[in-house]
């Protein structure tokens, strides 16, 4: 049944389930309110994604509960990580006027602590190919050349050190096209 | 790979002998652009290091994937208004009927026709993956394994689907073992069982030979009649470039679904 705390949980847990539940409800909103807001597509995918990362980052600290309703907490770290971006003082200060003063105050706590440019990083692991992700998986796990070899069934070791390499170079060639982080290193 | 990311993987992993070392130091220190490139490479592994967020990411970008494919957001207006009444109104029941209506639509157009028969499509098109794939591969499994894979070769399915079972679990080698049991389960009859597997492997981060599981996957949800998943799955084969069942699941969906 979908209640407050079913969505709440759902995310704290990683839910595959509760997070679709999520897309299906409210991405579309959110998405409409930053294409409003002269971003595009793509950026309200990336806000909509980021958000629910500080979320699902926050709920692994012990003792962290939301107070507010579930969509009034998304929606305001949407709108935050947006505004943020925008760099629009105009806009900032119409939300502040209009909501509530603590609740925007622990979101821009919230948002100021994420790392942006490590979510960009994950985001672009994330879009690479299963296999790629496999590879970089199994090395971040500390396995060795030959074990890599075995579980992907590659010819030999050699071969694995190719497949790492092109995967990472993947990697940060994305990372380097990547919008944001173009902003973030000018 | 490119000499300048070969020299970074060096650089970064320690491997570098003192001399080239210094020499590569210095040319970080002059050419910015390559500063940039050492620097995004740090950053990966600091970035990809929590493996919950790495995990959560993931599934987000699969999430995401899979509800651009089926777009059946709750139209703004519609779920603004439900949450402001804390009641269904017009516009709401607007958008409950045009999904009610594209559902109809859908299960009407994903129902073969009668003569079409998705068991017997099964029966004639599923066999076994390969075992012949195994065979250079023995050296590089533990005993037991190799003993299922053996069974499995020879035909043997109830036997390696019992031996592999005892592999399921293996941090190491359970991915291989649930892949051949899962077929092994087919290849016996057991296709209830062999769907739960595929289940979990179309979802796993540790499948191997994905493109085999995507197929073969879509095989036992049509021998088991869920023809939503069956067709999900061959329009997914048919989408990717260059995949290795492209044919048979063009074949499918003609057969059954046109």
């Amino acid at each position: 049944m979908l209640t407050e705390e079913f969505l709440k949980e759902g995310l704290r847990r990683g839910d595959r389930k509760v997070i679709q539940e999520i897309y299906t409800l409210y991405h579309g909103r959110i998405a409409s309110w930053v294409v409003q807001n002269t971003g595009s597509q793509s950026d309200a995918e990336d806000v909509f994604q980021d958000a629910l990362t500080i979320i699902y980052q926050k709920t692994q600290e012990q003792d962290f509960f939301i107070q507010y309703k579930f969509y009034t907490y998304l929606f305001s770290i949407c709108r935050n990580l947006w505004l943020k971006r925008l760099r629009d003082d105009r806009l900032r200060q119409a939300r502040t006027e209009n909501e509530l003063v603590e609740l925007a105050e622990e979101v821009d706590h919230f948002i100021d602590e994420f790392d942006v440019k490590q979510q960009i990083f994950r985001r672009k692991f994330a879009q690479l190919g299963k296999k790629c992700r496999r590879i970089i998986e199994l090395s971040l796990q500390g396995k060795g050349l030959g074990e890599i070899a075995a579980l992907m069934a590659l010819e030999d070791e050699r071969r694995v050190t190719k497949q790492k390499s092109y995967c990472k170079q993947k990697l940060a060639k994305l990372v380097k096209e990547d919008s944001l982080y173009k902003e973030l290193k000018a | 790979m490119s000499e300048l990311h070969e020299q970074i993987e060096r650089y970064l992993t320690g491997k570098m002998p003192e001399s080239e070392h210094s020499a590569f130091k210095e040319r970080l220190k002059q050419e910015a652009d390559l500063a940039k490139e050492v620097e995004i490479y740090q950053g990966i592994d600091g970035a990809l290091s929590n493996k919950n967020l790495r995990d959560f990411s993931v599934m987000l970008e699969e999430v995401k994937k899979e509800h651009q494919r089926t777009n059946i957001s709750v139209p703004a207006e519609a779920a603004v208004d439900h949450q402001k009444n804390g009641t269904f109104n017009l516009k709401t029941w607007y958008a409950i009927a045009a999904v009610i209506s594209l559902m109809v639509i859908a299960s009407i157009t994903l129902w073969p026709t009668e003569q079409e028969n998705p068991a017997q499509w099964y029966q004639e098109n599923f066999s076994p993956y390969p075992a012949q794939a195994l065979r250079n591969l023995d050296d590089r499994y533990p005993d037991g394994l190799a003993d299922a894979l053996t069974a499995y070769r020879q035909k043997e399915y109830t036997q390696a689907a019992e031996i592999l079972l005892t592999w399921q679990n293996d941090s190491i080698q359970g991915p291989l073992a649930i892949f051949y049991r899962a077929n092994a389960l087919m290849a016996s009859g057991d296709v209830e069982a062999a769907v739960s597997l595929w289940e979990n492997q179309l979802t796993s981060e540790e499948t191997v030979f994905t493109q085999s599981v995507q197929w073969y996957a879509a095989l036992a949800y049509l021998s088991r009649n869920n023809l939503i998943e069956a067709r999900k799955l061959a329009l997914q084969i048919v989408s990717t470039p260059q995949h290795a069942y492209k044919t048979e699941a063009e074949k499918l969906l003609n057969d059954l679904f046109d």
